[in-house]
């Protein structure tokens, strides 16, 4: 069991935890939908086609995530305090406003693509944070190419939206 | 949509797939045209290649191996774990049932031992009364045993102690009897004992 679980969790637990942890921005609430995510995949993946077996995934994934979202609301009501992102990754060497222009802009991207709908944000990540061609996405959402495609024009305009209404102008090549 | 080239919005609605590659070449020179002369959309233009650019450099995160393990443990307790989703199986509630009976069956013995045949400390009634009383206890114990049972399982569920569970499986069931059941009994039968066999206040 261990062997064929171990199998599973090494193709299906990054992808999903990097889902999950963009959509959240919450470390631990990423890891326990990944953990649940990958007990419902052992629980069923016999009955799993699998080239399907991505897109079943994926979307317990980002139906978990949405359970989680809906309860985070409720909680922020009460206690108005949403963890934010805490593992930016490191900005590359530059001068000093360089790298404080780029940390904004990593935040505020990464706070976009989390306000971002479904299947808008698995898109985006999917594409522009785990390098998936539009074909591997089409096949593992199950959608098609070309919808595939709108989906992340519209979505990338909206980041671009969103940098530009944080941030104005100045960020620019 | 085709491409306006005179339409800010047109242009701007196409920049992502110009980027992508994916415009004929005439739309391609009428957005670069456009861009050209256009401040605003040369900016959208710049705009939307670096916020590509830094996407692209936001890390991939593995999943932590605390989650991949915790789920191994939650699959592995799964298959351990079989509480009863209503409170105690029928082969428990036979054991309880049987236990009541020999407690009630032991302290109506010891209670009649003890007492001389001619002066009975307590008359049937009384006897009866503690009896049922016993059983009413011994009801009590089933029902908030059952309830318990039913918080433990639904705390599994939730996945939140799945491990402390497992442990406490490696005990089995015959050694919980053995271990708190029976000293529990034994302690009845004679709480009963001294209950029956020492008179109560105000009674002569």
């Amino acid at each position: 069991m261990s062997h064929d679980f171990r199998e599973l969790a090494e193709q299906y637990a990054g992808p999903v935890f990097t889902y999950v942890r963009y959509s959240l921005r919450h470390q631990e609430d990423a890891e326990d939908i990944t953990q649940e995510v990958l007990v419902r995949l052992w629980k069923h993946h016999a009955h799993i086609d699998p080239s399907r077996m991505r897109a079943w995934v994926m979307q317990v994934a980002r139906n978990l995530v949405i359970d989680s979202t809906r309860r985070r609301r409720a909680r922020a009501t009460v206690f108005d305090a949403v963890p934010v992102a805490d593992t930016l990754a490191a900005p590359a060497p530059g001068t000093p406003e360089t790298e404080t222009e780029r940390r904004e802009l990593r935040e505020v991207l990464e706070e976009a693509i989390a306000e971002l709908a479904e299947p808008q944000r698995s898109i985006v990540v999917m594409r522009e944070i785990q390098g998936l061609s539009y074909e591997e996405i089409a096949s593992g959402l199950n959608m098609p190419l070309g919808t595939i495609k709108v989906y992340l024009h519209r979505a990338r305009r909206k980041l671009r939206e969103a940098v530009q209404k944080e941030l104005g102008h100045n960020v620019t090549e | 949509m085709s491409l306006n080239k005179n339409s800010c919005e047109s242009i701007r609605e196409h920049i992502e797939a110009y980027l992508d590659g994916e415009l004929d070449r005439n739309d391609c020179v009428a957005l670069e045209t456009h861009c050209a002369s256009c401040a605003a959309c040369a900016r959208e233009l710049s705009l939307a290649r670096r916020v590509r650019e830094e996407l692209r450099t936001l890390p991939v995160f593995p999943a932590p191996a605390r989650a991949i393990a915790a789920a191994e443990r939650r699959i592995h307790a799964s298959k351990v774990v079989r509480l009863p989703v209503r409170g105690p199986n029928r082969r428990m509630r036979a054991v309880l049932v049987a236990a009541a009976a020999v407690v009630v069956a032991a302290s109506v013995w010891l209670g009649t031992r003890s007492r001389t045949p001619s002066t009975p400390q307590y008359s049937e009634a009384e006897i009866r009364q503690a009896t049922g009383e016993l059983a009413l206890a011994f009801g009590y114990v089933d029902r908030y045993s059952a309830q318990a049972a039913n918080i433990i399982h639904n705390d599994v569920l939730e996945q939140r102690v799945a491990p402390q569970i497992e442990r406490a499986l490696n005990t089995s069931r015959e050694a919980v009897i053995d271990d708190a059941i029976v000293p529990g009994i034994r302690r009845a039968v004679r709480d009963s004992d001294s209950n029956v066999t020492s008179p109560r206040p105000g009674r002569s």
